[in-house]
């Protein structure tokens, strides 16, 4: 006893060292794997709190990009509204509607912390489980998708941003649905890199990326972005292209997410298939 | 000797502050590099400070700032490493006769060189083990190069301009 005593004083600072190195390992190999979210949903309580008391600073110099945004969006709902439309109507009954039935649901949130500058990019959302956020959900904006939800607290909630080497997104092109997966190369804010798509497949530059809606996360049809280059690697049957991204994670600060109605209907009948 | 611990406290503070709501949301360099200024923290602690002390003291500031970076351990697990290669590194880089009574290591008692040499060391210590805990692959090889080399740069840069700042507040 007396010799393990001896032994722990004489070498406590390498011990300390090694139990310190050890518990910091353990904590990014639990918030890498997916289950393990007891700590860092604590933890999004916490920096989220911070965050939405302090986002102030930031906030006010992007004001001018934010109005400008949020009329833009308003402009496009009201020309959708039933009264930017004459009436041909003259005789107008009550119909049931059974040829449409609602899948998606809206919730917008604020971004009260948002960073573009490392490998793994997150967003943290003033808006949790109380408002109706779950694991999973897609998030966008007007201007096209930002990422997906990836943890909630009581009132935040942390996502995974497009500008995430983890995060693979399912894309189409616009013009003739053909399907590929997108994802972060790690470097350009303003850039995603489409693979899979063949090469017998017509692109030029400028045409239109949208999500293809194979995933449950993201409906069908949001746009992602223009192709700014692209080119056929040697040996290759696949183009290398690289997407302009519409939205502007730079200036991220309202965002809706999204929620889908009928997931879990999708889900059950994809999983019996299997 | 007595004022150790506030002014330490204090800069423990302000430095996680500065970083998480300034530093963090400037993206102005290529690669939009964010410089770790927090690395200042263990870099000024006296000489006199107990081992122990100073592993717990630097894995105290890796958490908060991974509470604040969404993905736990990595600040942690960095800056713990450091403040366990300093005993070392003021060992390689002393003169011969020791560091004097009653000096801090900084650049106001040791000189330019001198804390460049020690900072830099520091810094790239923490830049290369935080950097390759972030990729985890060998795949962004040479991003995560080109990171570990603009960030040391802009870090060292700041953290010797706070260094002028404190040492002309301290004299006027």
């Amino acid at each position: 006893m007396q010799n393990l005593f001896n032994f722990i004083l004489r070498y406590h600072f390498v011990l300390l060292f090694l139990a310190l190195e050890i518990t910091s390992i353990t904590l990014i190999v639990s918030t890498n794997q997916e289950k393990e979210r007891v700590l860092l949903s604590s933890a999004n309580d916490v920096s989220g709190y911070f965050y939405s008391h302090f986002n102030f600073i930031t906030e006010y110099l992007s004001l001018v990009e934010m109005n400008e945004a949020l009329s833009k969006e308003n402009a496009q709902y009201r020309n959708s509204f039933v009264s930017a439309y004459k009436s041909n109507i003259v005789l107008k009954q009550e119909i049931i509607d059974n040829e449409y039935e609602q899948q998606y649901y809206y919730i917008s949130a604020r971004v009260i912390n948002n960073s573009i500058n490392r490998l793994h990019n997150y967003i943290t959302l003033d808006k949790g489980k109380k408002a109706g956020i779950e694991v999973g959900m897609a998030v966008v904006t007007g201007d096209g998708i930002v990422g997906v939800v990836r943890d909630v607290s009581e009132n935040y909630a942390s996502v995974i941003s497009l500008l995430n080497t983890k995060l693979g997104v399912s894309v189409k092109l616009k013009k003739n649905g053909y399907f590929g997966s997108a994802s972060w190369s790690g470097t350009d804010y303003s850039s995603l890199s489409v693979k899979e798509i063949p090469n017998h497949v017509p692109i030029i530059i400028g045409d239109t990326i949208i999500t293809s809606g194979y995933s449950t996360i993201f409906p069908e049809g949001i746009l992602v972005g223009t192709i700014n280059k692209f080119d056929q690697e040697q040996g290759s049957n696949f183009y290398n292209i690289s997407v302009k991204l519409s939205t502007n994670f730079k200036t991220l600060s309202y965002v809706y997410v999204i929620g889908d109605l009928l997931k879990t209907e999708r889900n059950e009948l994809e999983t019996v298939e299997e | 000797m007595i004022n150790t611990i506030p002014t330490n406290s204090v800069r423990f503070i302000l430095l996680i502050l500065f970083q998480v709501l300034v530093l963090n949301n400037a993206n102005l360099t290529p690669l939009n590099i964010t410089p770790f200024v927090f690395i200042l923290f263990i870099i000024l602690l006296p000489f006199e400070t107990p081992s122990w002390f100073l592993l717990v003291a630097a894995f105290l500031m890796g958490f908060v700032l991974d509470i604040f970076s969404d993905e736990l351990g990595k600040f942690a697990f960095s800056l713990v490493l450091i403040a366990f290669a300093r005993p070392t590194v003021l060992r390689l880089l002393s003169s011969r006769d020791g560091y004097r009574k009653k000096t801090l290591p900084n650049l106001q008692d040791y000189g330019l060189k001198w804390f460049f040499k020690y900072s830099i060391i520091m810094i790239l210590i923490h830049n290369i083990s935080f950097y390759f805990l972030e990729a985890f692959q060998l795949k962004y090889l040479l991003v995560t190069f080109a990171r570990i080399i603009l960030n040391s740069t802009f870090t060292v840069i700041l953290i010797i301009l706070l260094q002028f700042f404190a040492v002309n507040k301290r004299y006027s």
